[in-house]
């Protein structure tokens, strides 16, 4: 499969659908957040419900200020819902502690960032080990367990570069890589390729894709109708709510008049 | 298996490449904290080295001798003394009688058989390119075997008969003359030629002139006193030189026993226990110097000290630290991200301090050593005595260079805990924290303040203690830093009767207070970093954060 090519096989789909029977590894349920009280009361998010499957891509759409990002952060425990719950990998991360949060977010959770995702200081393999030696694994077990990360992906010829010394494309996956290290099956992903062309931009979008066939669960932010496309589902929100959901094979029309009227 | 300390490794390998990323920074704090320590390890290394071991001490005192007899003026009444010489008693009680005085039979003292050269000193003017100066005219046949070691010839040769002298090279400097020079003395008409100069490796300043025995000091003494004038005040030492074990605590005791006191090579390198030396068993004797009291006060001094230069070190470093936090916010957002949790934060920023204070170690140490060996001249001109030897102690340098690391750990604290205590969204989106300053805070410092004041003002005039003064001043000054951002904030009212240009830098000193005084809760400064999360910055909007324990909200 062409990387600049969003995938044509229904199998993600087909796999989608045999998943439904298991456990999702993200539970958005009745989630609000609001903003501030009295006359500057916003509501970010209002009871939005949705899960997400091992396997599973999902699609997150809508115009500024519609809650995508805040959905993001309270679904890897960056934020607090108002009310609502979220459930990563069956632990309610809203009543847990703050280490415990910190321990999910190094053992769990892994964000994309648009851009800036690498600490500058480490070099592309002490990034991607950085979760696992925060959580107390000897530098060298995490060093080789990120070395491997990489070069599944096809990236080990990056791992003793530092960020200022890969592409902006280079950098975007080796965050993905670092937010699927160890036990890792959630992926948060805002914009991974507002910062990109768009010919990087599909290369990593098809990395995103290809390690959510092997098993994550990915969420994906974009205003991107093209890059929604990668997606087995596109969730619309519009002032907190979700608006709309459909499976990707059901999107492309929506998407494309989306496109259209933008 | 997984270890808390491993996490530490993660942290100090950020710190470590953050630190040479912001070179001039990192130079910044290194230079606070090197600077004090090169200074620290130099005089460490400079008095350890100007320190003398008991074998060099006997050297410059005794030269190649056993010992040197001096008569201390008690008649020959016996004597107690300690094994060093420096302390005697007669062995009578005269509080009730006439002190005893006049001099003792000194050649009673020598052992049989010992051999004996004589070492006589007095003072008198000596007229120079500059006028009349007072000198120390010493009389010593420099040529005996047993005087080497005692001056050390620089040029010419020491005098080997009447009529010459040689004389210290800061003698030549002070008066204008050379060797080859000629030399008078005032009131005596005989001229001197010099014919070399020496050194006292002891007494580097000292203006002194050696001639033969009998040759100056007693026709000078005769001349002023013929002319009515004070006399050279002469007084001799003998050095002394005996076969066997050297000159024995016993044989010491024995010339005690004529009135005479003693230094002794092999005393001083095997000194006798107290219970043999009968000074140290009577009970109207004391050494203060040696009392734990001495010991203890001398410590709880330099204890204070050190906690004061520290502090300063502190208050100077500590706000570069904090700038270092803020401007890695993002970074730190990106570790929060990916599970680091406050300990984590806080581990990051002060391995920043670990990794500045361990290179001031370093750095300062080496250069104070470095110093200290390039200056050694200079060095031993200033203390006025040659270094015994350069005399490096592992153990005490490591003592101060572990003061270094401590300083950047301590200097780092705040901005460490600060950091930590931001969200990690707050990091990552650069928001703005605006923080009401804490009520508490000047409270706080104006007791502290007032309390350190009283206790300083205490300590000065009702005792002498300066750990007390020292104390509630540093207590004071802490105070002071509390006070700080309230004082800013009281300034910053005057900014509307100030011209623009002063008036945005002191209201941006009001909205930065915590940069101010270090150890506040900073507010942070506007941030130009990009969020992470959109593109296009949306219309107004709340941040997610609970407000603060200060009341405040993050606003954007």
């Amino acid at each position: 499969m062409p990387e600049s090519m969003p995938h044509t096989s229904h199998q993600p789909q087909q796999a989608f659908k045999s998943q439904q029977s298991q456990q999702p590894v993200l539970q958005l349920e009745e989630l609000t957040r609001v903003h501030g009280s009295g006359a500057t009361e916003v509501h970010a998010l209002r009871g939005v419900n949705l899960s997400v499957f091992p396997g599973e891509l999902v699609a997150v759409m809508g115009p500024s200020g519609s809650g995508k990002s805040t959905l993001l952060t309270i679904a890897g425990g960056l934020d607090s819902p108002t009310s609502g719950r979220v459930v990563v990998e069956g632990t309610d991360i809203t009543t847990v502690g703050r280490k415990e949060l910190a321990a999910l977010r190094r053992r769990s959770i892994g964000y994309v960032f648009q851009d800036y995702n690498l600490i500058p200081a480490l070099t592309a393999a002490e990034n991607i080990a950085l979760p696992r030696e925060l959580d107390g694994v000897s530098a060298r077990k995490a060093r080789v367990s990120a070395v491997a990360a990489l070069e599944e992906m096809g990236l080990g010829q990056l791992a003793d570069r530092f960020p200022d010394e890969m592409s902006g494309g280079q950098q975007q996956r080796v965050a993905i890589a670092r937010a699927l290290v160890g036990d890792r099956r959630l992926v948060l992903a805002d914009e991974p390729t507002g910062a990109l062309d768009s010919e990087t931009g599909e290369s990593v979008l098809a990395l995103l894709r290809a390690r959510c066939d092997a098993g994550a669960a990915g969420i994906l932010v974009t205003h991107e109708p093209r890059f929604a496309a990668w997606a087995d589902r596109v969730v619309f929100l519009r002032d907190g709510s979700v608006v709309d959901e459909t499976l990707r094979s059901q999107a492309d029309s929506l998407l494309s008049g989306q496109a259209a009227a933008q | 298996m997984n270890h808390w300390y491993h996490s530490w490794v993660a942290a100090v390998r950020i710190a470590r490449r953050d630190a040479w990323r912001f070179k001039g920074r990192s130079s910044l704090v290194l230079a606070m904290i090197a600077l004090p320590i090169l200074g620290v390890s130099a005089a460490d290394l400079t008095l350890r080295s100007a320190e003398l071991s008991t074998e060099q001490q006997m050297e410059r005192d005794l030269g190649a001798a056993d010992a040197r007899v001096s008569d201390p003026g008690m008649g020959g009444v016996p004597i107690h003394q300690s094994p060093d010489g420096r302390n005697y008693m007669t062995v009578e009680n005269f509080d009730n009688k006439p002190w005893p005085d006049g001099s003792a039979d000194i050649r009673a003292a020598f052992p049989a058989g010992a051999k004996i050269l004589k070492d006589t000193s007095g003072s008198g003017k000596l007229r120079t390119e500059h006028g009349l100066l007072n000198t120390v005219i010493h009389e010593l046949d420099a040529t005996d075997p047993m005087a080497k070691g005692l001056m050390t010839l620089g040029q010419g040769r020491f005098p080997d008969k009447a009529g010459e002298i040689a004389a210290t090279a800061h003698f030549l400097e002070t008066s204008g003359l050379e060797v080859g020079s000629e030399l008078t003395a005032r009131g005596l008409a005989t001229e001197y030629r010099i014919v070399g100069s020496y050194e006292l490796p002891g007494a580097l300043k000292s203006d002194e002139v050696l001639a033969r025995p009998g040759t100056f000091l007693a026709p000078l003494d005769k001349a002023l006193k013929a002319d009515g004038l004070p006399g050279t005040a002469a007084g001799s030492t003998y050095l002394v030189s005996v076969d066997g074990d050297g000159f024995t605590w016993n044989m010491v005791k024995k010339a005690n026993a004529h009135g005479a006191v003693v230094t002794s090579r092999a005393v001083a390198l095997a000194p006798p226990a107290d219970s043999e030396v009968p000074l140290h068993q009577r009970d109207d004797w004391s050494d203060y110097e040696q009392s734990t009291a001495a010991r203890t006060a001398e410590l709880a001094a330099i204890g204070t000290v050190v906690g004061l230069a520290m502090l300063e070190i502190c208050l100077l470093a500590g706000p570069a630290f904090a700038v270092g936090a803020r401007r890695s916010r993002r970074q730190l957002g990106l570790v929060g991200a990916n599970g680091g949790d406050r300990r984590h934060i806080r581990a990051i920023v002060l391995s920043g301090g670990l990794v500045i204070g361990f290179a001031a170690a370093v750095v300062g140490t080496a250069l104070g050593l470095l110093l200290t060996f390039v200056l050694r001249p200079l060095l031993e001109d200033y203390m006025g005595q040659r270094f015994g030897s350069f005399d490096v102690r592992p153990l005490e340098l490591l003592g101060i260079g572990l003061l270094a690391v401590l300083t950047g750990l301590l200097a780092a604290i705040v901005p460490a805990v600060t950091a930590s205590r931001q969200t990690v969204l707050a990091s990552l989106t650069g928001r703005r924290g605006v923080r009401r300053s804490s009520r508490v805070l000047p409270v706080v410092g104006l007791i502290a303040t007032g309390l350190g004041i009283a206790i300083t003002l205490f300590g000065a005039t009702a005792t002498d203690s300066i750990v007390i003064v020292a104390g509630g001043s540093a207590l004071a000054e802490l105070g002071i830093v509390a006070l700080t951002p309230a004082l800013v904030g009281l300034f910053g009212k005057l900014g509307g009767w100030l011209p623009l240009s002063p008036r945005l830098a002191l209201r941006d000193a009001v909205r930065n207070r915590g940069r101010t005084p270090p150890p506040s809760p900073p507010c942070w400064p506007p941030w130009r970093a990009r969020s992470p999360w959109r593109r296009t910055p949306p219309a107004t909007t709340y941040s997610s954060a609970p407000p603060t324990r200060h009341g405040c909200r993050t606003v954007r």
